[in-house]
């Protein structure tokens, strides 16, 4: 106990010294932990955000290949799938049927957009019409009418539009043959990223477009309880949808191709009759995100122990100086009775206590800085907004990562405190009372 | 007397003409066969330009290669500079693009404009009405001094990207002077209007001319002209993807 409160003292008594080494070690916490935090909710916020893009965190999507060797997605008739989702027992909040056509041309005097057309039957989905936010218009008018568009603000403002305007639309059918259409804008929505910008109409109107019967639908979404559960759901439903249906592999990786572009090109050197499933999750499609995230955190790690041996180079030197300093001072300690051991734990002391201070300030200057980038506001449409919650950075440190950090930090400072230390210990009490500065 | 009876006998000859059915049939073959060179490699240099409302008339320049009896073409464009070098190459039922830029090439669908313009890869295929569309009516009617056929076709498979054609296709020579292109919801997207100017090349008339007018995008067309044209014979490599990156 002596010992401790010695180093503290120690500590306190070259205050400029503790506070340039301490505040080196807490910079360098402070950037590991930034990035710590923004690697681990980037994956959570993609994730998120491709969940509420595509409707689900597991998606079935039903192929049918016709005599003329046209792909068409559409689900006739989901009873194989409910099926296989029960006997799956995958826990889920709820599920999303979705129809879409992503080349939909929305023309409105004179002026064009491009844009993805999705299909919702916002009766049976409370939980999309809870989850979009207007700026203008009302959800329950957009329920009410049967060619119903909800469109985002950034396409509104493009295309001149607001609520009440009437749009004429050019999509194609599931065969791929044009088709025109007309839809009332009831409401204007934040809702755009960097993926697409999404106009929502009804299911019907839009399946009658597409050449689709009411009820039929394009993909069948799975909202999880635990996103981190998507993989071990994917290859359950697999399992029990194989059982009873064509299914289409879900390994459809190869080296040398995009895992998405495979995704959208399954099928297409293949023949089948009637309708063939595919399975796929987030990670399936996107396997970079977990590893931008892996390597995020790695980078992290790696510059954390990349500064601190520059750290640890003036730690070293700094405790030569403090043992060359206080070499009389050792001397005294140890002509008292103080132990070898016990003079090699004070300057560790020393150390794991500048340490700790070093921590401590650096975790709280990474919450300062994570809480001053968090504030800023991002448009929706930016770059980077497909790795943000409602147009915020934010930070998710794991705990794990946060604890290696602290040992690792802990740990070299030990370190390189332990060379001096020893050599302080070494001492003999006489020639070091004879020792001249 | 006699003169009477003559008459009445010429008229009676001629009356199961007057009641013989058009075989409109035969009439679509005919259009067919005017952009069918069989067995021969087609070269054409087509100069498109393209307006669009509030915006600068933009001219293209594009060559075209193309082998029907393998159901292949290459079109490469030379103008303008910022789209030079890009290409489309169609091999069997998939149509690839390339992109310099990008270095790249993907997989696109013949519905794709060829560049900015209204012009789609298919309005540089063979016409094909005869196998892809069943007459559903016709009727005539009167394109500026020309006497037309209006002949309303439905698709006869989804392969086909409009599901309705009204073809107005000139009654003495069988040469189309118009094509309207409708959505299956009936709705008129595009007008294809041919300028009764012709090149020949072995034995067919080509229009020379032909505007493309996109009744969706109101105020946008482009308009083709045909600035050569031959049938002579194409190395096989100018329809790989090699060719394409190098066409330029």
């Amino acid at each position: 106990m002596e010992i401790v409160k010695l180093a503290l003292r120690n500590l306190l008594r070259q205050k400029r010294r503790t506070v340039l080494l301490g505040g080196a070690i807490a910079f360098c916490i402070m950037i590991v932990t930034v990035i710590d935090g923004f690697a681990g909710a980037f994956v959570d916020n993609l994730n998120a955000n491709f969940a509420d893009a595509f409707a689900g965190h597991v998606y079935i999507i039903g192929k049918e290949k016709n005599a003329d060797k046209k792909i068409a997605d559409v689900i006739r008739n989901d009873a194989v799938i409910m099926t296989a989702l029960e006997d799956s027992k995958v826990s889920y909040k709820y599920i999303s049927k979705r129809t879409s056509d992503d080349e939909a041309n929305i023309s409105y005097q004179g002026r064009t957009s491009l844009q993805t057309l999705t299909g919702i039957d916002f009766k049976e989905e409370p939980h999309f019409t809870d989850r979009v936010v207007l700026t203008s218009g009302s959800k329950e008018e957009m329920k009410s009418d049967p060619q119903g568009m909800l469109i985002s603000k950034q396409v509104g403002s493009k295309l001149g539009v607001g609520v009440g305007d009437k749009v004429a639309v050019q999509t194609r059918t599931i065969n791929g043959q044009y088709n025109l259409g007309e839809f009332n804008i009831r409401g204007v929505t934040t809702d755009s990223n960097m993926l697409f910008t999404a106009c929502y109409v009804q299911m019907k109107y839009l399946n009658s477009l597409l050449g689709l019967a009411p009820g039929e639908y394009q993909s069948f979404g799975i909202y999880l309880n635990n996103p981190n559960d998507m993989d071990s759901a994917g290859a359950a439903l697999f399992k029990e949808l194989s059982d009873h249906a064509q299914v289409f592999p879900r390994d459809i990786s190869k080296k040398g191709t995009n895992a998405f572009v495979a995704f959208l090109n399954q099928g297409k050197n293949d023949t089948w009759k009637g309708t063939k499933y595919q399975i796929t999750t987030i990670n399936d499609i996107l396997p970079q995100v977990q590893q931008t995230s892996n390597i995020l955190k790695a980078v992290g790690t790696g510059m954390l122990i990349l500064l601190f041996i520059i750290i640890m180079v003036g730690i070293l030197n700094t405790f030569r100086i403090i043992m060359f300093e206080r070499i009389r001072e050792i001397g005294t300690m140890r002509a008292l009775g103080m132990q070898r051991k016990e003079v090699r734990n004070l300057f560790l002391f020393e150390a794991g206590f500048m340490s700790i201070v070093g921590l401590i300030f650096g975790f709280l200057l990474a919450g300062i800085v994570m809480l001053v980038i968090s504030s800023i506001t991002f448009p929706p449409a930016s770059d980077i907004s497909i790795a943000l919650k409602a147009g915020h950075i934010t930070f998710l440190p794991s705990v794990a990562q946060t604890i290696l950090n602290i040992l690792i930090v802990v740990g070299l400072t030990l370190v390189a405190a332990s060379i001096p230390a020893r050599n302080a210990a070494k001492l003999e009490p006489a020639a070091a009372l004879r020792a001249v500065r | 007397m006699r003169r009477i009876f003559t008459v009445f006998v010429l008229a009676l000859l001629c009356f199961p003409l007057l009641w013989a059915e058009t075989d409109f049939a035969a009439i679509l073959k005919d259009v067919d066969s005017l952009s069918d060179f069989g067995n021969k490699d087609y070269t054409a240099i087509y100069a498109i330009t393209t307006e669009k409302p509030d915006e600068k008339p933009v001219n293209m320049e594009i060559k075209l290669f193309r082998r029907d009896v393998q159901d292949q073409f290459v079109i490469s464009i030379r103008k303008p500079k910022e789209q030079k070098g890009q290409g489309y190459l169609k091999k069997g039922d998939t149509i690839f693009f390339y992109d310099p830029s990008s270095g790249e090439i993907v997989p696109t669908t013949s519905l794709k404009n060829v560049g900015d313009s209204s012009a789609q890869n298919r309005d540089f295929e063979k016409y094909t009405y005869s196998d892809d569309y069943r007459i559903a009516s016709t009727s005539e009617s009167q394109i500026g001094k020309y006497p037309v056929w209006v002949i309303d076709l439905t698709g006869a498979t989804s392969k086909v990207p409009y599901q309705h054609v009204k073809l107005f296709v000139r009654k003495d020579n069988h040469i189309p002077l118009m094509e309207e292109d409708y959505a299956v919801s009936g709705g008129l997207l595009r007008t294809v209007k041919f300028a009764p100017t012709y090149i020949k090349i072995a034995d067919k008339l080509v229009p020379a001319k032909f505007k493309i007018e996109d009744n969706f995008n109101k105020g946008e067309q482009s308009l083709l002209e045909i600035l050569d044209i031959t049938l002579t014979k194409l190395s096989d490599s100018i329809f790989t993807p090699e060719f394409l990156k190098m066409a330029q």
